[in-house]
């Protein structure tokens, strides 16, 4: 499995097709929509890998603003987070993406 | 020596920063914990820091604001997280110094002085200035203040760290002289 982070609107997908087919976009909109229905999104990122074993994960890097006033929000950028660092330990490769730009983290 | 580590919320930069304390070897490690614990979300953030220490000899140093007050009893490692809740706590706290105007250069004056006084400093400080602006006047005073602590906290480190997604990315180092 490889991991794409990077700012939102940055490349992330695109660059994401050029290295596979099999592309999981934006992991942290599904990261969302499990989180508002209630439900375990550590087991969502499991499953996620599971079914996907050589393919690319794209994922917002997010946290890089001021705290959210919302509850929810800031939970949600926390899991986001820790979710995103369990996946780069064990993601064969990590890029991050930036301005269209790509560079190779791990 | 000094080293500045620092990334978003829930980057992992924490558990970054331990490590780099650990890498120091057998001495003396302080943890200087800046956070108050306001509410259960407080609390819970605080026990999973606590978690993340547990087990590697770190003497907890309670400062929440008040730098120059800080006494550590030994020369060693020491871990200071983190930038932005010292800088809030001195801004908002009853006993803070306000918005004083040399704020950002008394707290780094503070650092640097503990970084020579110890074997080593590492610093957490946060990136939060890329994600829009700010909400109201006083929050984006409080972000430019970060950024003027983190700006000169660079100036003074020997190494600063950018932490992503647990990976950390060397942004600058200094090469001992001989």
């Amino acid at each position: 499995m490889v991991l794409v982070v990077g700012g939102t609107n940055q490349g992330k997908s695109a660059f994401a097709k050029s290295l596979s087919e099999d592309v999981v976009k934006d992991l942290h909109l599904q990261i969302r929509a499990c989180m508002e229905r209630g439900e375990d999104s550590w087991a969502l990122a499991e499953q996620v890998q599971l079914s996907h074993p050589n393919g690319v994960i794209t994922m917002a890097e997010l946290g890089c603003g001021l705290i959210p006033t919302d509850a929810f929000e800031r939970e949600y950028r926390e899991t986001v987070g820790r979710i995103s660092c369990e996946l780069a330990k064990k993601a064969e490769a990590v890029y991050r993406v930036c301005c269209g730009i790509a560079t190779q983290i791990k | 020596m000094m080293i500045f580590v620092f990334g978003g919320s829930g980057s992992g930069k924490s558990e970054y920063a331990e490590q780099r304390i650990l890498e120091a070897g057998e001495m003396p490690r302080y943890y200087v914990a800046t956070m108050e614990p306001f509410g259960e979300e407080g609390k819970k953030r605080i026990e999973r820091h606590r978690k993340l220490r547990a087990g590697k000899g770190f003497t907890t140093v309670e400062c929440a604001m008040h730098l120059e007050g800080l006494l550590l009893s030994e020369k060693g490692a020491v871990l200071l997280e983190d930038l932005s809740n010292l800088l809030a706590n001195e801004i908002w706290s009853e006993n803070g110094r306000g918005w004083s105007q040399d704020l950002a250069e008394a707290i780094c004056r503070r650092i640097k002085d503990i970084s020579d006084e110890q074997h080593l400093l590492v610093v957490v400080g946060n990136d939060i200035h890329r994600d829009g602006e700010a909400q109201t006047p006083e929050m984006e005073q409080y972000a430019s203040l970060l950024a003027e602590c983190q700006t000169r906290l660079v100036a003074l480190a020997d190494e600063v760290v950018e932490v992503v997604c647990g990976i950390p990315i060397t942004l600058s180092y200094t090469v001992e002289a001989n």
